[in-house]
């Protein structure tokens, strides 16, 4: 077998064709139409499965050694060294805009009154830590105040909480009531309560520590596909910390898993070595407890006479395509059937899109501020026509039918 | 395996052994050349310069960097290591001969600081300058192991020294990468080296340009290495290197085709074509590492550095040990010579099928302990699972029955080259037959071998392959 083989001219120059006809495949569009080709044009331009911040699978053994990738303590440094980040990029917890609590299941928060630069966006919180405008505790009267529960695509990951769908929802609405007649009866407050990585149980907590004190009239508990993935994340890092279980479902969950005091044990550095181990156990009861979480907030909820109601909220890129995220959508609308929850799927949102068109960048899935505000139209098109909760924001007006929206639909 | 590894370098004698320096200009026979063109004397013929050729070089360059920024290829630390590629390459090629390895070295150094920040690169450079310096003591060659020994296992499991709490964490797996292999190919070259190594090449050695941006790099052999600088003409080197590379980055976005578009996870696995696809697929994520160990070496070969293939068709073997002599040639090497070789020579009294198969055992054997060091180098655990013991010893076995095969054969017949009045072969059917046969044999045992070594456990495995095979 020849190990060393010249490579002549002839070659180099057909090599050289080839790779001005790989710039001229990716640079020249493909034609309207021409989705399968344009997929797979995309997917060889996008480092998806090796960008710093994600969560793909490390299917075999090079898989998990190449780039440093996943180890048992997670995508390190050098991952972010090796795959880059973008200018302004940090570590969300490395950004300075959280701040951590010591044994304390919530575990952290935005720090209030931030303004800082996060992804090259402006990143401001209010005085209450909220990414978003100044609010008051007491609800001004004449005020139908929304609070939305979620992660970091709902907090605005990487865009201006002007841009984010929450804060363009709170602007129409308060447009909308206008043309509806309430103008001096009737304004609306968005409260974004989001925070990035935030599981539904610290959805949960943050509802009954913060939300609740700022009289909401309607809850919006927004669900993604990777809720059980940060579920996870949350658990490790509860027993890392060593916080106490507040809830008696998340308390008998543990037990059932068969966590032990052993797994629960920290090492000196403040590691929980039996974190995989905790995982595993935890792996197959995390939807029962997602499930116990909602009945958790729903219950309180209606002892409060308080709405709620779920959204999912889709990932930008292939994580979310409709395969894959076919089973968790569907497991959370039998949760909120399960809850007399109204919910509303906005995952096929960016269906057929071209990913890089929507997200931050080609490294970071969350959506930008055009995702931001397909997913407000998306959102406010659901609201419109949806009779019962129409005519809550609307005492008196009746949700339009899918022919006639209202003009100032956007 | 075995004999037939092959000598990678075309030529015995290194042109930096063949170089002599100019003798100084005789003082009293007038004006002597000046000091530029005292630096250009009597180089060797194959560092010679010429615009045509290497601008051709540089616009193939100019394409396979403009390929790899649209497409994105690997990330920023590539991205960088290919500027610093293309700022360095005609600072290197216009450099005086003696300059040459120097110019690479400092290239190499530069891209550790840009890709790892001043203060990782700086422990790094601290801590590569004591172990280099450790081989280079005056002392016996088994003190200089027991130091390395004894530092590698302070580094291995004295972290939680505080001291070492400061270091960032990113010093540790590139460590790793530079040495765990690499210093055990220089101290068994050591060993058996007549003369003491050139301070150039040992540290050029260990600071590769193109490890800083892959973890997971060819275990480069150092005689191969260093004989291979400038083996051939400085322009066909670099042109085999560019080819070489850009067949890594049309890998690199094949794999990412695969793996973003047509590889299924495990769990979608119902019916036997899920299966099929399953497995081809899973398999074929390889070419991300293949595709990488090309791009590594091609960048080598900008500096003069004229190296063996690292893979050769290894999709299209038509034997295990066809396999294992095609798939990762580096590591196949590396084994011939620091295990094969040696346990093969110890045995030599022994019947050579009995010395064959006890020598390819310690081959196998050493393969897979190596590979969950390595493991633990770059990711910080050892990965030793049953699924992954039982693969390496599989592959093991089907090579070690092969061996055993091949060493029964006569040696195949010199063809005689046909006279010209002879009528040229017709294709022989029979022939292709049976090779198409056994390449595909191969290509779905190790396909099915390949998900097993994947899978978390056995029982996963069992559990896909009943799921595939069910009629779906």
């Amino acid at each position: 077998m020849a190990l060393i083989q010249t490579t002549s001219l002839r070659d180099a120059r057909v090599a050289m064709l080839q790779a001005a006809g790989l710039l001229a495949l990716a640079l020249i569009p493909a034609p309207a139409g021409w989705t399968r080709a344009d997929r797979i044009i995309t997917a060889a331009r996008s480092n998806a499965a090796e960008r710093a911040d994600g969560d793909h699978h490390a299917t075999g053994y090079y898989e998990g050694l190449v780039g440093g990738a996943e180890g048992p303590s997670g995508r390190g440094e050098l991952t972010l060294k090796l795959m880059g980040k973008p200018n302004g990029w940090a570590r969300f917890n490395d950004a300075g805009v959280v701040r951590h609590l010591a044994g304390d299941f919530l575990h952290f928060e935005l720090i209030p009154e931030i303004d800082s630069v996060l992804f090259g966006q402006p990143f401001v919180t209010n005085t209450h830590g909220m990414h978003g405008p100044e609010v008051s505790v007491e609800k001004p009267p004449g005020v139908f105040r929304i609070a939305l529960l979620g992660a970091s695509m709902d907090m605005g990951w990487g865009v201006r909480y002007q841009d984010d769908y929450a804060h363009r929802l709170q602007e129409w609405l308060n447009v909308h009531a206008e043309r509806q007649g309430f103008a001096s009866t009737r304004k609306f407050e968005v409260l974004n309560f989001a925070v990035a990585a935030y599981s539904p149980l610290q959805r949960l907590e943050s509802f009954r520590r913060k939300a609740k004190e700022f009289q909401p009239d309607l809850v919006v508990f927004s669900s993604t596909m990777l809720d059980t993935r940060l579920a996870e994340i949350h658990m490790c890092d509860v027993f890392r910390i060593q916080a106490d279980l507040p809830y008696e479902f998340v308390r008998e969950a543990v037990a059932r898993a068969g966590i032990t005091d052993a797994d629960r044990k920290v090492d000196a550095r403040g590691n929980l070595p039996a974190k995989e181990a905790i995982k595993r156990k935890l792996d197959p009861l995390q939807w029962d407890l997602y499930d116990e979480t909602l009945a958790e907030l729903a219950g309180d909820c209606r002892s409060m006479d308080l709405p709620l109601m779920m959204i999912i909220i889709p990932r930008v890129g292939k994580d979310s395509d409709p395969k894959a995220r076919a089973d968790s959508v569907g497991r959370l609308q039998a949760m909120a059937a399960r809850h007399d929850l109204p919910i509303y799927d906005l995952t096929d949102t960016f269906d057929g899109i071209n990913p890089a068109r929507l997200e931050i960048a080609a490294y970071d899935d969350h959506p930008n501020a055009e995702g931001h505000e397909r997913l407000f139209k998306a959102l406010t098109h659901h609201l419109v026509t949806d009779q019962g909760r129409y005519e809550l924001l609307f005492p008196g007006r009746k949700a339009a039918e899918e022919s006639a929206l209202p003009e100032d639909l956007p | 395996m075995g004999p037939n590894v092959g000598n990678p370098a075309t030529s015995r004698t290194t042109p930096h052994q063949r170089y002599l320096p100019p003798a100084p200009a005789p003082v009293d026979d007038g004006p002597g050349p000046g000091m530029i063109a005292r630096l250009y004397a009597d180089e060797p013929k194959n560092c010679k310069r010429a615009v045509v050729p290497f601008l051709r070089n540089l616009l193939f360059f100019g394409l396979i960097l403009a390929v790899c920024r649209v497409y994105a290829t690997e990330g920023r630390a590539f991205q960088v290591l290919l500027q610093v590629a293309g700022v360095a390459l005609p600072i290197h090629y216009l450099a005086p001969y003696r300059w040459k390895k120097a110019v690479f070295l400092a290239a190499s150094v530069a891209g550790l600081f840009l890709v790892f920040g001043a203060d990782a690169g700086a422990v790094i450079v601290g801590l590569s300058a004591l172990m280099i310096g450790v081989t280079r003591l005056p002392i016996s060659w088994n003190l200089r192991v027991a130091a390395l020994v004894a530092i590698a296992t302070f580094l291995s499991f004295g972290r939680p020294v505080a001291l070492f709490e400061q270091a960032s964490t990113v010093v540790w797996p590139v460590l790793g990468s530079m040495f765990m292999f690499r210093l055990l190919i220089y101290m068994y070259e050591l060993k058996h080296a007549r003369k003491p190594e050139p301070v150039i090449d040992t540290v050029g050695y260990f600071f590769l340009l193109p490890n800083f941006c892959f973890m997971l790099f060819p275990v480069v052999d150092y005689r191969t290495w260093q004989r291979g600088f400038l083996a051939g003409d400085v322009h066909d080197v670099q042109r085999r290197g560019l080819d070489m590379t850009f067949r890594g980055v049309v890998q690199l976005i094949l794999y990412r085709i695969i793996d973003q578009e047509l590889l299924i996870s495990s769990a979608d696995v119902a019916g036997p074509w899920s299966l099929m696809g399953f497995l081809v697929f899973n398999y074929l994520v390889y070419l991300q590492v293949s595709g990488q160990f090309h791009i590594a070496c091609g960048m080598l070969h900008l500096f003069g550095y004229q190296l063996p293939d690292t893979h050769h068709r290894y999709l299209l073997a038509t034997g295990f040990t066809d396999y294992w002599r095609r798939i990762n040639i580096y590591w196949k090497d590396f084994m011939v010579r620091l295990v094969f070789n040696p346990v093969v020579f110890r045995l030599k009294k022994w019947p050579q099928p009995a010395a064959l198969a006890a020598a390819t055992a310690a081959v196998f054997v050493v393969t897979w302990l190596l590979h969950g060091y390595q493991s633990f180098w770059l990711r910080g655990d050892w990965g030793f699972t049953v699924p992954d013991a039982i693969f390496w010893t599989v592959l093991g076995g089907l090579v070690m029955v092969n061996v055993q095969l091949d060493a029964r054969k006569k040696p195949a017949r010199p063809r005689l080259r046909p006279r010209a009045d002879e009528p040229p072969p017709g294709v022989d059917y029979k022939a292709l037959a049976i090779r198409s046969a056994k390449t595909a044999a191969t290509f779905v045992t190790i396909v099915l071998l390949w998900s097993l070594w994947n899978s978390p456990t056995v029982g996963d495995w069992l559990d896909l392959l009943a799921r595939g095979l069910r009629a779906s």
